[in-house]
């Protein structure tokens, strides 16, 4: 596993000819320098006119010189007796969208609520390995939940929004972090905007959230995740139960939130993997089979059952 | 049969929709029963004078009217009887004759018959003659009824001055004497705790003189409210000559005559002679005295305004102490608690709890709630009134803990019930968002179980407004003589006893010396209570459709 999972790293690093800047992030602490400068620019500049760098070359799709958000080491996550992750290696980028992909049952979701301990909700789940945010464990002790939780924030499959108004749903988080009446209206008002629903639900923001449509109940959950100011959004299965106009709103949105924030997102859906991701994640049964730039992982996969699973051929 | 028929399941459906059917005629049957006898006893009922074969004449309200079982065969015509409620029971001594329609020649509804509600010996039937002051004739006739209402106004205003002077200006008298007798008590025991540990030294000596003054200053205000209470006496004894001296004579239907003493007359009316507009006026005063005044003669009349208030009092008290705990509990055992057999058979204990007879509470509450608590909160704080209880004998606020602890497994339950309603993902968004379990719990579950929260509120005052035998050990009584809420300080007095519509019920109907004339009243205010319990029921449900309209789906608000 681990060797596979090396070649199709040192394939991608190859192409791109950036071996030594890849490298050279691995250690520590230049890691942390570079987030903490990525992380600040990205909050205090938030929208078109703060956009640095970064955010350019994920906007052109090319790959440019982005840190390290979650970087995840040996991975392995059991339920009980069943064994739903093993070994998993693997590094997502920042201000990038990372799409997970494989069949039903590989551990996808499994993988993405490690990233914010999500995991710690179910009764015998047990993480061994190492999940590093921002260069540090997770895992570790002593490590405050809530915050990671606010850092890296999460929308689920089924929207779930609180049987509130849509105006406290989205001030949930912030009202959690003790903001000011007045800095929690600025919030939601923002937030409601970066999720394409501010113009919709303008006039009713008192109005209860299960009133809304399921497309505009996922992007009020967005809106909500994006109020607490993550820096990763995790989205597992965002658009499944959705109609494809609402499905193509979340894309849109996904792609227009990359400049502020890391995404990673679990979708069955291949086109929409290859119409959104920088880089897509091949699981199968547990194990991480190929990590790539989407375009190349779709046209030219390294693994047969990858190709097998791309091209529709998997049984 | 073909098997078609069976497979179709119409004989199911009919059999269920015939147990419904049933279901729909009993309860409807109950309260249109109670309803309507309960509704009918404020409408002016007509005066019939029935004419009897032996010539004789009979005046009444008919009340009632039964076959009587014809001896010995079939062939017999059925032959009828009426119950007719004749009053004047200073007169007859019962208010009520049963009389068999054969005898009856005549039958007629003389405009002039009246009705005199008296405060004591029930109602009078007859025709007003005369008008005595002093045993002179003041007047006579149809004159009688337009001078009647002012004297009856003065009666009524003299006998609430009356009243406040006997209730209020004694029981204030009586309060100081013993706050004052109190004191001294406690002064003297001070002074005997003194003596044991005498040394000799000033400062005691000192301590002793103030106490002297002190109980010198005692015994002179006990002085002055006993000269204040014998003052007091005799504006009582000359309200009462300037009430006497006026008499009604009605002339009753077998020729004889009986005086009304004016003063004790409540009202007068001749319901022959009401137009309907009238009649719905004197329905609509009536009712309202029902609702707003103190009932009269044992029970029998009058208003139940005591019993109503107690038992909505008694039932706020009771939501206010067991909401709190049963929500408490319900969440500590569905969200803290780990899950264990422990747990489970708490879980099984609660819901068993449910089904405990009520009469099991009542002996609890008596014995936890009045002797334990209440004996123990009498002796820390109120030595000096032992043996007289204060806490240690029933109350309202008892009987409402003991009612409180008979619906808190229905709280729990149905908060648990609402608890496990709250979908994982809402729990899962909040933690998502960086909320801890606290916070999860209390912004996210409960307020998302309030619905259930509230639909077991509504079940346990549902259940608590009916129960009567629990509050039998724990402080209910046939009459109390003072509200739970008054204007004297501290205004709440949740020791006291206290009047309950549901005993209420019990006691006019097993209990009353009168059963018969009882019973107009006990239809009344068995349906006051079906109203107040559908009415504190809507009241919750109406609270529960709105938190549900806010937070589930609805129109724009
Ligand atoms: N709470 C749980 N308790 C026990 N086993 C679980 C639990 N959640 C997941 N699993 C098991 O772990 C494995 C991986 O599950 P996971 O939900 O991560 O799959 P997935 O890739 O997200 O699948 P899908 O595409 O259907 O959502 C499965 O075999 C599943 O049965
Ligand atoms: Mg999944």
């Amino acid at each position: 596993m681990r060797e596979r999972f090396g070649r199709s790293v040192w394939q991608r690093q190859f192409e791109n000819g950036e071996f030594l800047e890849e490298e050279c992030q691995v250690t520590p602490v230049p890691l942390r320098t570079a987030s903490l400068r990525v992380v600040g620019g990205g909050r205090e500049h938030a929208g078109p006119a703060g956009r640095g760098p970064n955010a350019h070359a994920s906007v052109n799709g090319a790959a440019g010189p982005a840190g390290t958000a979650i970087a995840v080491e040996g991975l392995s996550v059991r339920y009980g007796e069943t064994e739903a992750l093993s070994g998993v290696t693997m590094e997502i980028k920042k201000h990038r969208v990372t799409a997970f992909i494989g069949p039903s049952g590989c551990g996808k979701s499994t993988l993405l609520r490690c990233f914010n301990r999500m995991n710690d909700l179910i009764p015998g789940a047990q993480v061994s390995g190492r999940v590093l945010f921002e260069g540090r464990d997770i895992y570790a002790p002593g490590v405050d939940v809530t915050e990671l939780r606010r850092r890296v924030g999460m929308v689920f499959q089924r929207p779930n929004p609180f049987a509130m108004s849509i105006f406290d749903n989205v001030a949930y988080g912030p009202r959690l972090l003790g903001l000011k009446k007045r800095q929690v209206e600025e919030r939601v008002v923002e937030s409601l905007q970066k999720a394409a629903l501010w113009d919709e639900v303008k006039d009713r923001l008192r109005a209860p959230a299960l009133a809304l449509s399921g497309g505009q109940q996922q992007r009020l959950c967005i809106a909500r995740a994006l109020a607490v100011g993550p820096e990763v959004l995790l989205m597992d299965e965002p658009c499944s139960a959705l109609d494809p106009i609402s499905t193509s709103r979340i894309e849109d949105l996904i792609l227009s939130l990359k400049e502020q924030l890391t995404i990673v997102i679990v979708t069955h859906n291949l086109q929409q993997a290859a119409r959104i991701a920088d880089e897509t994640a091949f699981f199968l049964a547990g194990r991480l089979v190929e990590f790539e730039e989407t375009a190349i992982l779709f046209a030219r996969p390294v693994h047969p059952e990858t190709e097998r699973y791309v091209t529709g051929r998997f049984g | 049969m073909n098997r078609g028929f069976w497979r179709s399941g119409d004989p199911l459906v009919w059999t269920a929709a015939g147990a419904l059917a049933l279901c729909l005629i009993m309860l409807f049957g109950l309260v249109g029963l109670v309803a309507f006898r309960g509704l009918a006893y404020f409408w002016p009922a007509e005066l019939v004078q029935l004419e009897l074969a032996d010539g004789s004449l009979v005046v009444g309200q008919v009340t009632g009217r039964e076959r009587i079982p014809a001896p010995g065969g079939t062939g017999a015509a059925a032959r009828g009887r009426i119950q007719l409620k004749v009053g004047n029971r200073d007169v007859y001594g019962l208010d009520f004759r049963w009389i068999e329609e054969d005898l009856i020649t005549g039958w007629s509804a003389p405009p002039e018959l009246a009705v005199v509600e008296r405060l004591e010996q029930g109602d009078a039937y007859g025709v007003p003659v005369r008008l005595l002051q002093d045993g002179e004739v003041a007047a006579q006739g149809d004159e009688i009824l337009e001078r009647l209402p002012a004297m009856l106004a003065e009666a009524a205003a003299l006998r609430r001055e009356l009243r406040r002077l006997e209730r209020d200006v004694v029981g204030d008298i009586n309060r100081r004497i013993e706050a004052a007798r109190l004191a001294l008590v406690r002064l003297e025991r001070q002074a005997g705790g003194g003596a044991a540990s005498l040394q000799g030294v000033d400062p005691h000596q000192e301590a002793a003189a103030r106490g002297q003054e002190a109980a010198a200053r005692h015994r002179e205000a006990i002085a002055r409210a006993q000269a204040q209470y014998e003052q007091v006496l005799q504006e009582i004894a000359a309200l009462r000559r300037q009430l006497s001296g006026r008499t009604l004579v009605l002339a009753l239907a077998g020729g004889s005559e009986l005086s009304v003493d004016v003063a004790s007359i409540v009202r007068i009316y001749r319901p022959n002679a009401m137009s309907p507009g009238e009649k719905l006026g004197f329905y609509a005063a009536k009712l309202w005295e029902f609702l707003s005044s103190e009932p009269r003669e044992s029970n029998t009349e009058g208003g139940i305004f005591p019993a109503l208030f107690g038992t909505v009092l008694l039932v706020l008290i009771m939501t206010v102490a067991v909401v709190p705990i049963g929500v408490l509990a319900a969440v500590y055992l569905k969200e803290y608690a780990r899950d264990g057999w422990f747990t489970r058979a708490l879980w099984i204990a609660i819901r068993n709890l449910a089904g405990v007879p009520s009469i099991v509470f009542g002996i609890f509450g008596l014995g936890f709630f009045i002797y334990g608590v209440g004996g123990s909160i009498d002796r820390a704080f109120f030595p000096e009134r032992l043996p007289a209880p204060t806490f240690g004998t029933g109350g309202i606020l008892w009987a409402s803990l003991t009612l409180a602890l008979l619906t808190l497994p229905v709280v729990i339950v149905a908060t648990e019930e609402g608890l496990a309603a709250v979908p994982r993902a809402a729990r899962e968004a909040s933690y998502a968002l960086g909320a801890t379990r606290f916070e999860t719990v209390w912004k996210v579950v409960v307020p998302g179980a309030m619905p259930g929260i509230l639909t077991g509120v509504i079940l346990g005052i549902a259940r608590a407004t009916g129960e009567v035998a629990p509050l039998m050990m724990t402080g209910v009584v046939k009459l109390a003589s003072e509200l739970p809420v008054d204007g004297l300080f501290p205004f709440i007095h949740l020791e006291r006893k206290f009047m309950h519509l549901g005993f209420f019920i019990y006691d006019l109907g097993f209990q009353s010396p009168n059963v018969e004339a009882a019973r107009p009243m006990l239809f009344a205010t068995a349906f006051t209570l079906l109203a107040v319990v559908l009415v504190l029921n809507g009241a919750g449900i109406g609270l529960r459709n709105r938190i549900r309209a806010r937070i589930e789906k609805a129109g724009p608000g």
